[in-house]
């Protein structure tokens, strides 16, 4: 009898799906992985970025272009390619899409999600009715693919996206007045949304650092040039950084 | 152990440069890509050598004629060899314009023997192509690999008959070049293998368990046996194609389009069935009842394209070739025999789709959105060098690019002098966001501005490279298009200028800038640009 117990358990883990429906994530950078709620980006959801958008949003897809997901980046024709390379995006599996006029956005978004993994969209001219974003979230909850909304203000679309990340810039290093360049930002995100994103999680990342990737700022940071430096704003304080802080309720 | 087939070659040497009409006492090359492909005897004379570069070889022999391949004239100008030898039997092959085979199993038991067969097939060769008398070349062996090399070996006898069954012995003291494949030969010669006989010593299995396929296959050819894979076999007879050509083909150019498409029909059946096809008979018919037929072979698999380039060429060959031997009507009836194939063996998806098909689906949306919006509204990356953060990459239609085979190569395509340092760029971070938009050298949209000094005055740079006062204050020209900032703004800090020359010696195209990083108030940094006395805002790191 217990041989039998043990071959039914066996063929239950055998017939078991191999993955379930939640677990289907696409790869996120590992440094934000912690904070997101399934460890990366999950299939069939609509991300928002806000703050330093267009590098949040190209730090965000580029693990996952890396191993072999296609991106497509709608209405986007502005993007700094070389900036896209930096923060890991695999530009051999980028497809540019646009200039997309206003009747044919919600076309062209469906078109692309459909056979694309990741959809990056510049804010549309006006905002998104009802009918139509149920019509897009409906199709890529189906196709498994993730749209990322780059910088949209708010009321653009009219339900809450399941995970929405944003980047408010803390001060430029590097660059002093007349002297230095530009060599990193510091960024603080914060992690919102629905099912589980919205434990109030922020941290500390360069968007860039000095090499253009996006990384954690791992500890006390040698003091700045530039304005902020001389600010009172506790720029040689030891931030919370890789600690994920529970914002007070 | 396969069969071999007795077989002749007629090998027309230097045909890429005789075909176009050049003798070959007269110095001439032919190119590809830059490389010598073929000359005349006259130029090797000279010391112009295959593979050379043209440079090179202009260099070596300066009174040397260099043209472009012409495969269609190629192909047009051997008709008539192949149509000697199709005086001998019907089952001609052609592999490449320039060679052609048959088994001489039945011609030489009629002409009694091979020597005489051959002797009698260069005759006839000399006697329909006089352009060609005393050069054409003719060789007899076990298989069609040792025939070709049989016809290129016995020097001023134009080709050597290799009596049969000793083939082996035929190829042993030939190097391992003569495979053609130069990355196995590459290995092979490191390994201590220098010659065929080398290569057929070794047991079969260790070659195939160490080289795997192509291994197998250079070891087949070395000990002597036919290079055709194991399992070719005859094709079924219902997937040829035909198509009654009505009104009569007599132009080449129609014989072109209906090339194209009975090619394209006959792929797509193949594909269906699961199988390539390595050798395709031609037939045609004309107003008369005249029946023409041509086999032609590809080493490797057929592919639509080539398969369509084949028949186009022979349709040519007919249609163009001398009086007195051109079909006497016009062409009735084509129809294409898949005459040898082998299961398709293809591009293997993996089990849960692997990079080539997420590279197929991109592809598919890439065609939906174009069908939506115009062909040049999807568009992939090309690296290509540049100074500038809006000059470094170049943007290709997504639909005139064959996404799955890029996404087999490793990497992202660059345009030649990506790789160079390009020093005077600016160092990472790269901006994010590029007013003018990626792929575009310099111009297209960029934002007007105007940098203030603390007095309200303009900043300008001095000859010398220097600010003319530290800039206070940014004012945006074009605000509806820098994502809302709006009036003037207070700079919290500045670097800069790096100046850049660009071409200098070109009156055109030459530019002369300066380049400043602003930071902003509210954290926004900015990569402003002076030309010819104005401030444009090029990018912004958002």
């Amino acid at each position: 009898m217990a041989d039998r117990a043990a071959a039914a358990r066996i063929l239950q883990e055998r017939v078991r799906p191999v993955a379930l429906a939640k677990e289907r994530v696409l790869e996120a950078p590992a440094a934000l992985a912690p904070m997101l709620p399934q460890r990366g980006l999950q299939r069939g959801t609509v991300v928002a970025t806000g703050g330093v958008a267009t590098s949040l949003a190209l730090a965000l897809i580029g693990p996952a272009t890396a191993s072999g997901s296609w991106a497509a980046l709608v209405g986007l024709e502005r993007v700094g390619l070389a900036a896209a390379e930096e923060l890991g995006v695999s530009l051999e599996r980028v497809l540019l899409v646009g200039p997309v006029p206003a009747g044919q956005w919600a076309a062209t978004v469906v078109a692309v999600a459909e056979s694309v993994d990741l959809v990056l969209v510049a804010p549309p001219a006006a905002s998104v009715s009802p009918g139509t974003a149920r019509r897009v979230t409906a199709r890529v909850r189906e196709q498994g693919s993730v749209l990322v909304q780059v910088g949209w203000p708010s009321g653009r679309w009219p339900e809450r996206a399941a995970l929405e990340l944003h980047a408010q810039p803390l001060g430029w290093h590097g660059i002093g007045v007349g002297h230095g360049h530009l060599q990193g930002r510091q960024v603080e995100l914060r992690v919102s949304g629905r099912h589980g994103a919205d434990r109030g999680l922020r941290s500390r990342f360069w968007l860039p650092d000095a090499d253009g990737r996006f990384a954690p700022v791992e500890q006390a940071q040698p003091a700045a040039l530039g304005r902020r430096s001389a600010d009172e704003d506790g720029r040689g304080r030891p931030g919370p950084l890789l600690a994920l802080v529970r914002e007070p309720a | 152990m396969g069969t071999v087939t007795r077989t002749l070659v007629i090998w027309c040497p230097d045909w890429p440069v005789l075909a176009l009409g050049h003798r070959r006492e007269v110095p001439a090359a032919v190119l590809v890509g830059n490389r010598v492909l073929a000359a005349t005897a006259a130029a090797r004379a000279d010391g112009v050598a295959a593979g050379m570069r043209r440079r090179d070889a202009q260099a070596r022999c300066p009174q040397l004629t260099v043209v472009e391949r012409d495969l269609d004239r190629e192909a047009r100008a051997f008709e008539p060899v192949a149509a000697v030898a199709s005086a001998f039997t019907p089952w001609v092959e052609l592999s490449w314009p320039g060679s052609c085979a048959f088994p001489t199993r039945g011609p030489s038991r009629y002409f009694g023997g091979d020597e005489a067969l051959v002797a009698r097939v260069r005759d006839a060769v000399d006697e329909a192509v006089p352009d060609q008398a005393g050069l054409v070349r003719v060789g007899v062996a076990d298989g069609l690999f040792a025939a070709r090399l049989a016809a290129r070996a016995g020097g001023t006898r134009r080709g050597v008959l290799v009596e049969p069954g000793t083939t082996p012995a035929f190829l042993a003291p030939l190097p391992l070049s003569v495979l053609d494949r130069p990355a196995l030969v590459d290995v092979l010669d490191r390994l201590g293998l220098r010659t065929m006989g080398d290569l057929a010593a070794l047991p079969a299995a260790d070659v195939l368990g160490r080289f795997g396929e192509e291994g197998r296959h250079a070891h087949r050819l070395a000990i002597g046996l036919d290079e055709q894979p194991i399992d070719a076999r005859s094709a079924p007879a219902d997937l040829s194609v035909s198509t009654e050509l009505d009104p009569p083909i007599e132009r080449i150019d129609q014989a072109a389009f209906a090339a194209k498409s009975l090619a394209d029909r006959l792929s797509e059946q193949l594909d269906g069935a699961g199988w390539s096809c390595l050798r395709l008979a031609v037939e045609a018919e004309t107003e008369h009842g005249e029946r023409l037929l041509r086999l032609w072979r590809h080493d490797g698999a057929l592919t639509p394209g080539a398969m369509a380039e084949r028949v186009r060429w022979q349709l040519e060959g007919w249609l163009s070739t001398s009086p007195g031997r051109q079909p006497t009507g016009g062409l009735t009836r084509l129809a294409l025999v898949p005459d040898q194939v082998v299961p398709a063996r293809g591009r293997q998806l993996g089990f849960w789709g692997g990079q080539t098909e997420a590279a197929a689906r991109a592809a598919r949306a890439a065609g939906r959105v174009a069908a939506l919006l115009g062909p040049d509204a999807v568009r992939v990356v090309q690296r290509r060098g540049g100074r500038q953060p809006g000059e470094q990459f170049a943007l290709l239609a997504a639909t005139a690019v064959d996404l799955v085979e890029r996404a087999d190569a490793t990497g992202l395509p660059a345009a030649a002098g990506a790789d160079a340092p390009w020093p005077g760029r600016l160092p990472p971070p790269s901006p994010s966001v590029l007013w003018g938009g990626s792929g575009l050298r310099g111009e297209g949209e960029r934002v007007a501005a105007q940098v203030l000094d603390a007095d309200g005055g303009g900043v300008g740079v001095t000859g010398r490279g220097e600010l003319t006062a530290p800039p206070a204050v940014l004012v945006l020209d074009g605000a509806a298009v820098a994502g809302g900032v709006r009036g003037p703004r207070p700079v919290v800090a500045w670097a800069g200028p790096w100046p850049l020359q660009e071409r200098w010696w070109d009156p055109a195209q030459r530019r002369r800038l300066a380049r400043l990083q602003l930071v902003l108030d509210d954290d926004s940094a900015w990569l402003m640009v002076l030309e010819g006395g104005c401030w444009w805002a090029v990018a912004t790191y958002d």
